[in-house]
């Protein structure tokens, strides 16, 4: 092959007038700024869960935590004991603290997604208009407002059976979700996936389960690669509009090359002669602390159906 | 060949979120119209130092200045200086596939031209010149991610190189290539220093190094520079060779 020459652009410096920076108070690099939120997060789980062996909840048996945790999540959704989720989401705290969660991480995991989420949700219930019942608090009365396609009612006010099912809503979906963090981030992920493989969990779901948590961190660092590779060519300026076009392209494409990927890893793991069945370790050794744990458990349990009821919170 | 400093480094290292060092006190200075060659074993922090100079991360201690200014998040945050950055560096990733993002090999050409401003019939010319030098004319309206390993490569190097950068950054750009690849790859880096282009690339393949390379830096397990020189001095260094993993101490040497 006869090689050519450079084109005579390419043997020049450019003098090119590039483009006009204009400023705006719309936000930059969001997508990367984001990236790098969800592997910062990744990465501090995997860490928290290597770093931290001598935590509370790191020294449990996996087969002993799963099973004690999710029976917890099961009293938390199951209980009519007001007090009951208190104390729950009470112990959860402090089994994040020993087992080395930050208090920030916590709250910022827990409280403000249900803050924002569940407690934004269940804020309509809390009103009479919604969940008729004993007044609380009064926001107007004898009022009359007669519109043509709706009529207000006399009175709106904050209803202690209102409130009460806010409460239970809130309280149950921050125990369920704090013991669902407790559960990752004191455990390794491929450790959970075996437990669920021993416990009769599909085959072919604790695979994927397994894989998914690998592959998100591989197609992450991969889907970031590629924000680096466009911005490393990115010579001039581009509008908003034109960057959320590339994103919707990329995406497409991104899952073009994530399929590719599955493909390969199908071929790699029938090469290595996988055949759909999963291998489980056995249990571990069972300690004084996995002991007290279910006992822990069962005392708990206890407590959530035969408590005490006639404390001051259900005098609401 | 030697110009006006391009790059200067200043105890500059660089760790990840997870607080691992990748760079560690790196001194360096690149010239204009240089050919340096980063040489190492894997993880020793070649590809984060090439992301470096592409402006694409920022060290986490030390100073990086690149034409006459200081390379900081913030400054990259100053678009009209980033601009001409972008303008001036070009990087070829190791991965072509995480660097071709358009549909058709003539857009991905065509991307950085348009990006800079040029009109759609400059741009165009630009990116048939591109395809072919490169020798994938045949191409144009293929999607890049149907090409051959050979063939990905050309269309990132004729991406990269159809904004007309100063400097060209390759990372690893010969790997997985075969002989025929790799040559036109080699051969075109060196047109392009004789245009007077400063590169900066890296490998593990010592049999090009005296061919491509100016001046090699030679990167160490700690993530530190344990040697700079002339490619015939580090190549006859035999005992770093061997502790930068560079050579089996079991090959005889030739």
């Amino acid at each position: 092959m006869n090689r050519l020459d450079l084109p005579a652009w390419l043997q020049s410096n450019d003098t090119i007038r590039l483009p006009a920076v204009t400023h705006s108070w719309k936000p930059h690099n969001y997508l990367e700024k984001t990236l790098k939120k969800i592997h910062a997060i990744l990465s501090e789980d995997n860490r928290s869960v290597l770093n931290n062996q001598d935590g509370l909840l790191q020294k449990l048996e996996p087969h002993m935590k799963v099973t004690g945790l999710l029976t917890v999540i099961l009293l938390a959704a199951l209980t009519q004991n007001l007090v009951f989720l208190i104390m729950l989401n009470s112990i959860i705290l402090f089994a994040a603290l020993q087992s080395r969660i930050r208090l920030g991480d916590y709250f910022v995991r827990i409280w403000l997604p249900i803050f924002f989420f569940t407690g934004i949700a269940v804020l309509p219930g809390i009103i009479n208009w919604v969940t008729p019942g004993d007044p609380l608090y009064t926001i107007y009365s004898n009022l009359t407002f007669s519109g043509h396609f709706f009529t207000l009612p006399a009175e709106l006010t904050i209803t202690r059976q209102g409130v009460k099912s806010a409460l239970f809503v809130i309280l149950r979906s921050a125990a369920s979700l704090g013991i669902a963090m407790l559960l990752i981030k004191t455990t390794r992920w491929s450790v959970l996936t075996k437990v669920l493989a021993k416990y009769g969990l599909s085959n072919i779901i604790v695979t994927i389960l397994d894989m998914t948590y690998r592959y998100i961190y591989l197609f992450l660092f991969i889907f970031m690669d590629y924000v680096l590779g466009r911005k490393s060519r990115l010579v001039g300026l581009e509008t908003q509009s034109s960057k959320i076009a590339w994103i919707g392209g990329t995406i497409s494409d991104f899952l073009r090359i994530t399929l590719e990927y599955s493909q390969d890893i199908q071929y790699a793991l029938e090469s290595r002669g996988y055949t759909g069945i999963y291998y489980a370790e056995a249990k571990g050794p069972l300690h004084l602390i996995d002991f007290g744990f279910a006992a822990a458990i069962i005392i708990l349990g206890c407590y959530a159906y035969g408590g005490i009821n006639h404390v001051w919170i259900f005098s609401l | 060949m030697s110009g006006s400093l391009v790059y200067n480094l200043q105890n500059l290292s660089y760790r990840y979120s997870s607080n691992k060092t990748a760079l560690n006190q790196i001194n360096l200075k690149i010239n204009a119209g240089e050919r340096i060659m980063l040489l190492g074993p894997n993880g020793c922090g070649k590809s984060t130092l090439q992301k470096i100079l592409a402006g694409l991360i920022f060290a986490t201690d030390g100073t990086l200045t690149a034409f006459d200014r200081k390379i900081s998040e913030n400054a990259m945050k100053d678009k009209n200086f980033s601009v001409v950055f972008r303008r001036k560096v070009g990087f070829v990733f190791q991965n072509s596939d995480v660097q071709l993002f358009c549909s058709s090999v003539l857009d991905e050409i065509m991307f950085g031209p348009i990006a800079m401003g040029l009109e759609l019939h400059q741009s165009k010319k630009r990116a048939y010149d591109l395809l072919a030098y490169c020798d994938i004319a045949s191409l144009a309206h293929d999607s890049p991610h149907h090409l051959s390993g050979g063939e990905k490569k050309k269309v990132a190097i004729a991406a990269v190189l159809a904004s007309n950068p100063d400097v060209l950054i390759f990372d690893e750009p010969t790997n997985g290539l075969d002989p025929k690849s790799q040559r036109w790859i080699l051969n075109t880096i060196n047109d392009l220093n004789r245009q007077g282009k400063t590169i900066i690339l890296a490998t593990h393949q010592l049999n090009f190094v005296p061919e491509i390379a100016d001046r090699v830096i030679v990167l160490s397990d700690d993530h530190e520079i344990t040697a700079e020189g002339l490619p015939q001095d580090i190549l006859s260094n035999r005992n770093l060779l061997i502790a930068t993993n560079l050579v089996d101490p079991q090959d005889q040497p030739c």
